[in-house]
């Protein structure tokens, strides 16, 4: 799929006037049929990932729950590469497994796009429990990519402890969500 | 409400009142989806300690199924806890849910959507917060329905005892579901 060019149209007699019913539906309804399927990639992280202490680590996707596009490449785990230009919205969550001490320290979530390198916002949330996993989902984020900028997800703790990634349902599973919004 | 069918136009077509129509009811679709705002309104409903309970709304803000058809609302008073999706395909979610200070108790509050009512569907959006922090929870979601199927907004709290969710005063500050249709 690609983004389809809005046409402009004009009054006779200027040659460019003259279009086929074929040339009208393909200018209205390629234009309204990407509106209404937008491209959208959904991945999951299923895998057993370590957080080391104090150390930025890219999130990597196994599960592939929807992708129209192929933005997500299985051999490149830790990225979705949307190469559709266009505003994006997304959202994307992140699951700490239970561990010692994961009561303690901070957890950070990072959007990240690349080429060039841009860190959004970070979510900064205290640990909450060590018997409990820290489950952050739903994190709601738009952003403009030009079609050759991979989105990725960083997480980083500071407990003292290397920490795991949640994986027993994707209830608690790290997940990363993107759909085409709107031109750039 | 009735997605539109896209017909593209092709070399031959005749133009005909149909096909215009046809167009501009897609138009008016994209540009004025289903979708809804809900909120518990002054109410304070009660949530049971240690379980998952569905919210009771109670306010209206918008709802754009009850516009096209009054008989098949997203969300009525007769089931106050769900929201019934009338045109397939997918909604942007964005969930809210308001909770008390910590004088009520200090236990993570969470939230999380359930689809179809079964228990074993909880819908990956737990969300978990310690108390003495920011006391309303919010996160967003985009989820593909079917036409007929509806999900509800839970709640999680575990101090001890039944804890009644917060009235924020205004519409932005109180328990809300807001959803609107993006895709086919």
């Amino acid at each position: 799929m690609s983004l389809p060019i809005a046409s402009t149209w004009y009054d006779a007699p200027d040659p460019a006037s003259i279009l086929t019913y074929e040339d009208y539906g393909r200018q209205i309804f390629d234009m309204l049929d990407f509106l209404t399927k937008p491209p959208i990639v959904h991945v999951v992280s299923t895998g057993a990932q370590t957080y080391l202490n104090n150390t930025w680590t890219f999130l990597q996707f196994q599960r592939v729950i929807i992708d129209t596009d192929g933005f997500f490449d299985p051999a490149v785990p830790g990225q979705v590469l949307p190469t559709i230009p266009g505003w994006y919205k997304g959202w994307y969550g992140v699951g700490w497994n239970t561990a010692a001490l994961a009561g303690t320290g901070m957890r950070f979530n990072t959007l990240t796009t690349q080429n060039p390198t841009v860190l959004y916002d970070t979510l900064h949330r205290r640990g909450t429990d060590a018997s409990f996993p820290d489950i952050y989902k739903g994190i709601r984020f738009e952003v403009p990519l030009t079609g050759n900028q991979a989105v990725q997800i960083q997480v980083k703790q500071d407990t003292g402890n290397t920490m795991s990634q949640a994986t027993a349902s994707i209830e608690q599973q790290s997940e990363l969500f993107l759909r085409w919004w709107k031109p750039l | 409400m009735i997605v539109p069918k896209l017909n593209r136009w092709e070399a031959g077509d005749q133009p005909n009142d149909v096909m215009f129509n046809t167009l501009m009811d897609v138009v008016e679709f994209v540009n004025d989806p289903p979708q809804g705002h809900f909120t518990t309104g002054t109410s304070t409903p009660a949530m049971a300690s240690g379980g998952w309970t569905p919210i009771p709304f109670t306010t209206v803000v918008k709802d754009r199924e009850f516009e096209y058809d009054p008989l098949n609302p997203i969300w009525s008073v007769a089931a106050p806890t769900a929201f019934f999706i009338r045109t397939k395909g997918w909604y942007e979610l964005e969930l809210a849910t308001s909770w008390p200070s910590a004088t009520f108790g200090t236990s993570r509050r969470q939230h999380a959507i359930r689809i179809n009512g079964a228990a074993t569907t909880d819908y990956r959006a737990r969300y978990d917060l310690r108390v003495d922090g920011q006391p309303m929870l919010r996160n967003a979601y985009d989820i593909y329905f079917d036409a007929g199927s509806y999900f509800e907004l839970m709640a999680w709290q575990a101090t001890g005892s039944s804890i009644n969710l917060f009235d924020g005063g205004s519409t932005g500050s109180r328990t809300s579901v807001r959803m609107k249709w993006y895709s086919l």
